[in-house]
């Protein structure tokens, strides 16, 4: 790989990781207002949505986060 | 509670600030994005799911389904009869955990299986599902009792016990149940639990 193409390739990795952060990072902020509304809300019913709502918006956004780790690491040919 | 709260806070503001325009590849941004991304979240997710774990053997998590009102204000029921109020109003179980403590299986998966009890009932209450009459899914085990009173020099002497023959290894096996045998059979009570029309009382429990 010649180094015009590693930087264009970078800028394309760039881009769709910036958008996937973007989301990650608001799936983790909702899987927080989740688990936090569930140490306030202690109803049974609440809980039954809460906590399984919330461990999975955490879930997914540390997932997607990772996909972007793991893209970053195979453009810099370090995997 | 206030360190999951504090955890909240203090991630929701690291994800803003590696979220920064401009800030992305500038030194030490890893480091950020692996707090703000995996280890702040993880951390709070564990807290704020076991501080929600531990407040579910709570009394007041119980009694927060209205159809339990009845059992959970049995429990100062001023009598020594019904086990449940002598339980608590002595102390004999944690009083905060006094549902828990009898109800839920001392076995390696006793807490899962509460759990997945629990889920029965708010899936019963969301088909509204009420039942006429509260009742365990299956027959209280002995173990429960045995659990606590088993080792106790007072339960094995006690008369009536020792005139029993085989009596706790009929008990542990399960032949002899401690609740349906007539001898411990009024487990919850309340004014007017065997009214005439009144079927919600609990049966055996």
């Amino acid at each position: 790989m010649n180094e015009a193409d590693r930087t264009s390739g970078d800028i394309a990795v760039g881009r769709r990781a910036t958008g996937r952060l973007r989301i990650a990072a608001v799936l983790i902020a909702l899987g927080y207002v989740a688990l936090g509304a569930s140490l306030f809300f202690r109803h049974a019913v609440a809980l039954t949505v809460l906590i399984p709502a919330g461990a999975a918006l955490t879930l997914v956004g540390i997932v997607l986060w990772l996909t972007v780790v793991a893209a970053d690491a195979r453009s810099r040919g370090m995997v | 509670m206030w360190i999951s709260v504090l955890l909240a806070i203090a991630g929701l503001a690291l994800l803003a600030v590696s979220m920064a325009p401009g800030l992305r590849g500038a030194r030490g941004w890893r480091m950020l994005g692996f707090l703000s991304f995996f280890a702040f979240p993880v951390l709070f997710a564990a807290t704020t799911i076991q501080a929600d774990l531990h407040h579910m053997k709570r009394v007041e998590f119980c009694g927060s389904c209205h159809v339990m009102d009845r059992h959970v204000q049995s429990l100062t029921y001023d009598d020594d009869e019904p086990l449940a109020s002598v339980h608590y109003r002595n102390n004999y179980v944690a009083q905060e955990t006094a549902c828990y403590a009898c109800h839920v299986s001392y076995a390696m998966f006793g807490g899962t299986k509460a759990k997945v009890n629990g889920m029965h009932h708010v899936w019963a209450f969301l088909q509204d599902q009420k039942p006429r009459k509260i009742e365990l899914y299956e027959p209280y085990s002995n173990s429960n009792c045995l659990h606590c009173h088993g080792p106790s020099q007072r339960f094995s002497k006690n008369e009536t016990h020792a005139d029993e023959e085989n009596f706790l290894q009929r008990a542990t096996s399960g032949d002899l149940s401690c609740l349906s045998a007539g001898c411990h059979d009024e487990a919850h009570y309340w004014e007017g639990k065997y009214d005439e029309g009144d079927d919600s009382g609990d049966d055996g429990e």
